[in-house]
């Protein structure tokens, strides 16, 4: 792999790590406050 | 490694964490505002075209004793249903301005919607508890009913609802109050709205280890002097018996929507199984929909809102349709 598609590909994947990161976290605050599991039900 | 190199893969870095960072955060707010479109159809955009909204009316002499009135543009129909949605707020707080958007929709539907404010519990009102706020909900339905004749909708039917303190509230017309109502309940809709109060159901304040806390807590929303060993007691029963919905569910009981988060911190899931045993019981016509991932904001299952949302409607037409 060239050097610069390996560091587009380190990119995408902190992209999608910090947006599945993101939906977790506010699922994790409501959770904490209301109650509620962290998966199952809507998607994240 | 040369200079260059270096500051490449700093100025890398530096993008990642940009990068995450903006991701991270824009799928936060993404998915706090985010509705999703099957929820939509719950809605409606207010305009003139849907009705008119009068608002602080008053029922009584408190300064908490208003309602708000919806009323559907429509003014021609000899006779028209009444929805009532109590706010939540845990007996201590909220406003019926909270549920504008619920009571907006229930309108568009072509009811008469109102939302009712009651004494809430706080340092000013320390003797509010949930028997007296029943009893002002109970107060304010014939000047609800009467007001709306006032403005041309003549009701001759209605239904209540509420969310959580609001839900239980509702409960307790519905199931209490129906025989003395000035016009016949159809039906109630309710999510998240304490039942019962068995101490060892309350187990997430820890009372099905700690009666005298139980019944601390007991006291202050019954407005009852109640005491650890009562628990269990036929006495404790007659005791909590005017705030508790499930102790006056009978073959009677109108027709009830309910929706319960199973994971739920503020109030027992566990009562809300009792009530569905009971009404089944009973043969109750009733829809117990189960939020298996959400809490008490029903927030982890938008599937379950959706059945919940269309129980409801199908229980309208059902029941409330003249």
């Amino acid at each position: 792999m060239k050097f610069t598609q390996k560091r587009i590909l380190i990119l995408a994947i902190v992209i999608i790590v910090g947006i599945i990161l993101g939906r977790l976290a506010v699922r994790a605050v409501m959770n904490l406050m209301l109650g509620g599991t962290m998966f199952g039900g809507n998607i994240l | 490694m040369s200079k260059m190199k270096k500051k490449g893969r700093a100025m890398f870095v530096f993008i990642c964490i940009l990068a995450f960072i903006i991701s991270f955060a824009g799928s936060a707010i993404f998915k706090m505002t985010y509705v999703s479109p099957k929820l939509k159809k719950y809605s409606v955009k207010w305009s003139d075209e849907t009705g008119k909204i009068y608002t602080d009316l008053s029922y009584g002499e408190k300064p908490a004793n208003k309602f708000d009135l919806y009323v559907p543009k429509d003014n021609t129909k000899e006779n028209y249903g009444l929805i009532v949605y109590l706010h939540a707020g845990g007996f201590a707080t909220g406003d019926k301005s909270d549920d504008a958007k619920m009571l907006q929709w229930l309108c568009s539907l072509g009811y008469v919607a109102a939302g009712i404010n009651y004494t809430l519990f706080n340092e000013e009102n320390s003797d509010a508890n949930v028997y007296t706020q029943s009893m002002e909900i109970k107060e304010s339905m014939p000047y609800i009913v009467e007001e709306a004749k006032k403005l041309g909708y003549n009701i001759d039917r209605m239904a209540i609802s509420g969310g959580s303190a609001g839900g239980c509230l509702a409960l307790i017309y519905a199931y209490r109050d129906a025989d003395t109502s000035p016009v016949p309940v159809k039906m109630v809709f309710e999510g998240v709205g304490p039942s019962s109060f068995y101490p060892e159901d309350w187990k997430n304040y820890g009372f099905d280890k700690n009666a005298e806390a139980a019944a601390g807590l007991f006291s202050v929303m019954t407005g009852k002097t109640i005491t650890a060993d009562l628990f269990g007691t036929p006495e404790y029963d007659e005791l909590v018996k005017d705030t508790s919905p499930l102790y006056w569910v009978n073959e009677n009981t109108v027709p009830t929507v309910m929706a319960y988060g199973m994971h739920d911190t503020f109030q027992p899931y566990e009562g809300s199984v009792r009530l569905d045993e009971k009404l089944t019981k009973y043969n109750v016509p009733h829809e117990y929909i189960v939020f298996e991932h959400s809490g008490h904001g029903l927030q982890n299952d938008n599937k379950q809102m959706v059945r919940y949302s269309e129980a409801i409607l199908e229980y309208l037409e059902k029941y409330m349709m003249n």
